[in-house]
């Protein structure tokens, strides 16, 4: 038999569920930290509660649902089983929930036994997921999307270590001048590794797939998770070098690799112009909010790097930052679960009527109300909108902002919980239609109201 | 020699475009059209369906002596996508379009998931394993 060779092997619904079930209260409390604290979170990228509330998003939000959807994705795409998947995503998702509030808790106060808790957490959390992930990783097959998420989990691997190792130096007593650099290096490989490679792995696969569009060209989907990793490790190399090397060589090499994903969202962008598909799809508009992000952050960047000192540039870093975290990460994370959500609750509640018609099942699109879901995305906009301005005028509009970033995490949340309660009551009501046949019960019953009976 | 590879993944393509345009045409609410459309959709796919149940599934069970795997899977989706279009013609025949969209919705993700499965996975094992028979194999599936 060959190995790893089961091509039906999604996880329990429960596996990815609980990651995303949780992910947008750990955004609402982001938005909620910036309603309580207001510009002080805006004001600069070290301020103590900005970095609360900046890895209650990373680490609460984009982390545990690219979590769940990793373990979710991975049977599909690359044919690979993830051992033991319940005990696995209890433990990550246990480790990770306690471990993100520990930390901003810890940023918050300013408490060195909270920080030294969650590094103690969170890298216990994301050494067994990296450990089963891998396991699952090595034996894949199935190309440049598998590449890319090997890549993206190594350097998830590199941005616990550094972002463990810089909590750990500033709760020292020797807390000096690396902090900085230790940063800059974490945030790097958090966002150009981690998130940034495993965007493109899901994106080779997902966009053709659900648009209907040319595949990404292949001397793009093959070279760039490898070039991105070792480029990664030559500027780090570069960076910790400092004064051994000329001034401007870790800059101009780290923008080398900012081109090549301005050059994957330019032609995300070409693709979804010429999909097939034209039918209405937030989960698209999502993307092109994403994409869109991708080279307004290359030019942030590059106006950090030559800008003169002056108050403009100076509000840059925070700027670039709502940028990368909420106009690329967070769009592109959120459209996605409004194609995984739907469809796991589909997928599950067909297979667990054992092939017997299902006139209960709703199809995808009546799982969440399609008029929530666009408000969703308004509000998504309208919390981008509002953070750049804070990050340029933090007073006022910093409210603004937490009151926005609340409203649309609280409205995903709603809408993944309203999918998550349609398998709920529909494995309920087969249960007490008829505990001793699932089949025939499934197969005679009246649907539950609000789900109108698909046509036999 | 072509491979299994190239034969099946351009023949998804082509169900694909066939798919999207049925989809438009709904959603434009262009009935008889789409019906068409449709329907040449469908005779697409259950040709494709057959080019594998009945050629390079039991081709490929033969070279590798797996039969309760893979195979067996992608069939019970084969199943799963017949039940999804006979919901979508009816939708189309009602004239019901936003259940025939939710119908077709189901069916794309169902439908890029199981092909991506056979791309990655079957089609390149398939093109490895089955030597003995090639030829008459590429010659079943173009008179399907």
């Amino acid at each position: 038999m060959h190995p790893g060779l089961n091509l039906q092997q999604a996880p329990p619904i429960s596996v990815p569920f609980r990651f995303f079930i949780a992910a947008p209260l750990f955004g609402a409390a982001a938005g909620l930290t910036l309603l309580a604290f207001g510009p002080g979170v805006l004001v600069s990228r070290w301020a103590p509660t900005t970095l609360a509330s900046t890895h209650l998003v990373t680490i609460g939000f984009i982390g545990l649902v690219m979590c769940g959807a990793l373990m979710q994705m991975l049977p599909v795409i690359a044919g690979v089983v993830i051992p033991r998947p319940i005990l696995v995503s209890r433990m990550v998702h246990l480790l990770l929930v306690v471990g993100t509030l520990s930390l901003a808790a810890g940023f918050h106060w300013w408490s060195a036994p909270l920080l030294k808790l969650s590094a103690a957490l969170l890298s216990a959390g994301f050494v067994v997921f990296v450990a089963a992930v891998s396991a699952a990783l090595l034996r894949a097959r199935g190309g440049d999307s598998v590449t890319a998420m090997r890549a993206a989990v190594a350097a998830l691997a590199v941005t616990v270590a550094l972002g463990v190792f810089t909590a750990l130096e500033l709760v020292s007593a020797r807390s000096g001048p690396n902090v900085a650099s230790l940063t800059n290096l974490h945030l790097a490989w958090g966002i150009l590794g981690w998130v940034g490679l495993l965007v493109c792995g899901v994106a080779y696969q997902v966009v053709p797939m659900f648009q209907i569009t040319p595949r990404y060209p292949r001397w793009l989907t093959r070279h760039l998770a490898p070039g991105v990793l070792a480029g990664l490790v030559v500027w780090t190399a570069l960076y910790i070098a400092g004064d051994d090397v000329p001034a401007l060589a870790a800059p101009a090499w780290l923008a080398t690799w900012i081109a090549v994903f301005i050059t994957f969202a330019v032609t995300t962008l070409r693709l979804q112009a010429r999909r097939r598909r034209r039918t209405e799809d937030v989960t698209r508009a999502f993307w092109i909010v994403g994409m869109l992000s991708i080279p307004a952050s290359g030019v942030l960047w590059t106006a950090m790097q030559v800008g003169a000192d002056s108050a403009l540039v100076n509000r840059l870093p925070v700027l670039l930052g709502v940028c990368l975290l909420i106009g690329f990460a967070v769009s592109v994370v959120n459209g996605m679960l409004y194609k995984i959500v739907p469809f796991l609750v589909w997928f599950h509640l067909k297979r667990s009527a054992q092939g017997a018609a299902c006139p209960d099942v709703p199809n995808v699109k009546r799982v969440i109300s399609a008029g929530r879901i666009r408000w969703q995305f308004r509000l998504h906009l309208g919390a981008l909108g509002a953070l750049i301005l804070a990050a340029l005028w933090p007073a006022w509009p910093s409210y603004l902002a937490g009151l926005a970033l609340v409203a649309s995490f609280s409205l995903l949340w709603a809408n993944l919980a309203e999918g998550a309660l349609v398998y709920v009551r529909v494995t309920r009501d087969r249960r007490k239609r008829q505990p001793v046949s699932l089949a025939s019960a499934a197969a005679g019953a009246d649907s539950p109201r609000g789900i109108e009976t698909p046509p036999r | 020699m072509a491979s299994i590879q190239t034969r099946m993944t351009d023949d998804h393509q082509r169900c694909d475009a066939l798919f999207a345009e049925a989809e438009e045409l709904v959603t434009e609410e262009r009935w008889d059209e789409a019906a068409v459309r449709l329907e040449e959709f469908s005779r697409a796919m259950d040709r494709h369906f057959r080019m594998e149940e009945e050629a390079l599934f039991p081709a490929f069970e033969a070279a590798t002596g797996i039969t309760a795997g893979p195979t067996e899977i992608m069939r019970s989706e084969h199943g799963q996508m017949r039940l999804l279009m006979e919901a979508m013609t009816d939708a189309a025949n009602r004239h019901d379009r936003d259940d025939f969209l939710g119908q077709s919705e189901t069916m794309l993700i169902i439908m890029q998931q199981h092909n991506a499965k056979e791309e990655q996975v079957l089609y390149p094992m398939a093109d490895e394993s089955i030597t003995e028979g090639r030829e008459h194999l590429m010659q079943q599936l173009d008179e399907t």
